[in-house]
């Protein structure tokens, strides 16, 4: 189970990261096909719709990674019992907020549908298709908030660590030694 | 209930969740429904699902991932290692010598980057051992390395003016524009600071070990050439119209991975590493940005902004004063929010209230980066400091001590473009188009 959700959670942060491959292809295309005078038809919609997926596919991803910013200043010099009791309490807020906006985006994507919404560019398209993966996104960042409270409640596991917050955690660099610059080199 | 009941209210919701670790984009949203049930408009859902969509479809916005990958890819190369190889020969006979590679390191490594905290790190990983080897002064390196991450917030590609532009509805590329000459300024400042030190202390700086000679220095210069290039092209093409700013990131990626692949710092894994890293930085802000949007909405219903633009104008305050007071509160939260968090903030709430005063929101973005800037060099919060105490085993205290004077520069900055507003405005306004 724990690693079909990481395999999840991987799985939809990639699809984001080919996103953003995507929206560098079309922009390129856009610019490259400006020069021989052709025009992308609708190049900016795309890269927009890509943009939507990639911010959302990720959320999940981001989040079990620790690198959605919060300030944790103030509790984390709180005594560790008190520090965890407040963790739960606001993933228990959390949770309840994401699973609520995952569900209003997966109206807006519903609504879009029924009254079959259209694109206003050039290349007119539904606009339930491109919300699709907003929906999705947000279905799994519910999916990885819930696990996490699980895991909290369950085995102890506190918040992950953003790569900002364990870079100020990394090791002291030995700067005594005179060949340190070498070692430090290899 | 009034406009000013429910602020109260609100500002002690928005408060009481950050203090309590609540992740910063969950408590704008959540401050924007407590804010719409207050009023009594039921129709939040709808307007959430509204605004989110328009602000994350935006292909405007799509500058963001793109530079933040091109700085993710350009992380992962040898750049820290060329910066240093290449400034190094040229700064020889400077007073202040290698501080002066830690400056202009840092300061481009943070314009590409993206990332203060990064910087310091991968930049202080290569010059604190060398600068302690050849007998620098410790408070010293400690500043310049503190103080020169901050530069890449304002140098473009600046990140955090893409998200002042998205959130203020300024465009990016006059944005990068108006963000160069300040910058620019605040390097010469630094460096201006940094060589007057060392020669009123020559006894704290080392003797030179070694001169170079031309060939060396001239040699030394192609280790610089391709990012020159880069930046220079980003910047040139943005400046020219030749390109919008998200096209000239998507060269900007381009770019850099030629870079990296040139000098054989790209790999399968590296490239992955890159793309991931990107996913969860541009996810991260972008989540940000759509609380942002939403919170700007709710407040827009609640009429909060409307009643501070009324009632700042019912005092009559000068611009200047008014400047005053903002700066001192935006130190204060910058003490405890990051860069990012303070911007979207300060859009929501208090940009109606300072457009009411007359104040050019272009210019106004390059103040409050460079009010951000100094915060990044406070403590409690300021995650160079924290990068730089773990580096060198220093205490907190002693790291945002030796910063202090950079601090007072980057103080004196946000002075100078007050009084001269041309050194923001000029730039972005002999632009050709955007």
């Amino acid at each position: 189970m724990r690693t079909v959700l990481d395999k999840l959670y991987f799985f939809s942060g990639a699809l984001s990261g080919l996103c953003i491959v995507a929206i560098c292809a079309v922009i390129l295309a856009r610019v490259v096909g400006r020069w021989f005078s052709i025009e992308i038809p609708s190049s900016d919609d795309f890269a927009g719709f890509l943009l939507a997926a990639a911010s959302f596919l990720g959320l999940a991803y981001t989040f079990r990674s620790g690198d959605h910013i919060r300030v944790n200043l103030f509790i984390s010099r709180l005594p560790a019992s008190l520090n965890r009791w407040i963790e739960r309490f606001i993933l228990i807020i959390g949770s309840i907020l994401i699973i609520y906006l995952t569900w209003q985006i997966a109206l807006l994507a519903l609504e879009s549908h029924e009254y079959n919404d259209l694109s206003s560019g050039y290349i007119p398209v539904p606009l339930w298709i491109v919300q699709l993966p907003l929906a999705i996104g947000m279905v799994t960042f519910s999916i990885a908030i819930l696990d996490q409270i699980f895991c909290h409640l369950f085995f102890g596991q506190m918040l992950p660590k953003s790569e900002e917050e364990a870079l100020a955690d990394s090791q002291q660099i030995d700067i005594t030694t005179p060949d340190s610059l070498n070692t430090e080199r290899q | 209930m009034n406009e000013m009941m429910i602020g109260f209210i609100l500002l002690c919701i928005l408060f009481a969740l950050l203090a309590s670790g609540f992740w910063v984009a969950f408590t704008l949203i959540a401050v924007s429904i407590a804010g719409m049930v207050l009023i009594g408009n039921d129709n939040f859902g709808l307007l959430f699902g509204t605004s989110t969509w328009a602000s994350v479809s935006d292909w405007s916005l799509a500058a963001l991932p793109l530079f933040i990958w091109m700085g993710e890819i350009l992380f992962r190369s040898n750049l820290s290692k060329d910066l240093f190889k290449g400034l190094t020969p040229w700064l020889s006979r400077v007073p202040g010598k290698l501080l002066h590679v830690n400056i202009l390191s840092c300061g481009i490594f943070a314009a590409v980057s993206g990332s203060s905290a990064a910087t310091a790190a991968t930049i202080g990983k290569m010059t604190l051992p060398e600068l302690k080897r050849q007998g620098y002064d410790d408070k010293m390196a400690i500043a310049t390395l503190a103080g020169s991450g901050t530069l890449g917030l304002l140098i473009p590609p600046s990140i955090i003016l893409i998200v002042y532009g998205v959130a203020a509805e300024v465009s990016i590329g006059r944005l990068f524009m108006a963000g160069a000459l300040p910058g620019i300024m605040l390097v010469i400042l630094f460096m201006g600071y940094t060589a007057f030190w060392s020669y009123r202390h020559a006894n704290k700086t080392p003797q030179t070990e070694k001169i170079y000679t031309w060939p060396e220095k001239f040699s030394s210069l192609l280790r610089l050439i391709p990012i020159g290039t880069l930046i220079f092209f980003i910047i040139g093409s943005i400046y020219a119209g030749l390109t919008t700013p998200t096209e000239a990131a998507a060269f900007g990626v381009v770019g850099s991975l030629i870079l990296a692949a040139t000098s054989r710092s790209l790999s399968i894994s590296t490239f992955i590493d890159s793309l991931m890293g990107a996913v969860k930085t541009s996810c991260m802000i972008i989540f940000i940005l759509v609380g942002a949007a939403f919170l700007t909405m709710a407040m827009g219903f609640i009429g909060i902004p409307r009643m501070l633009a009324e009632n700042i104008a019912l005092l009559e305050l000068s611009p200047y004063m008014l400047l005053f007071i903002l700066t001192i509160m935006f130190i204060i939260l910058g003490c405890f929010l990051d860069g990012i968090s303070v911007v979207v903030l300060t859009t929501s709430i208090v940009l109606p209230m300072v457009m009411e005063a007359g104040i050019d929101p272009l210019w106004f973005g390059i103040y409050i980066v460079l009010v951000v800037e100094m915060s990044q060099i406070t403590p409690p919060v300021g995650f160079n400091l924290f990068v730089i105490q773990s580096l060198t085993g220093r205490n907190i205290l002693f790291v945002a001590k030796a910063a202090l004077p950079f601090f007072f520069l980057l103080l004196a900055a946000v002075l100078i473009v007050t009084i001269f507003p041309q050194i923001v405005t000029w730039l972005p306004h002999t632009m050709s188009r955007g």
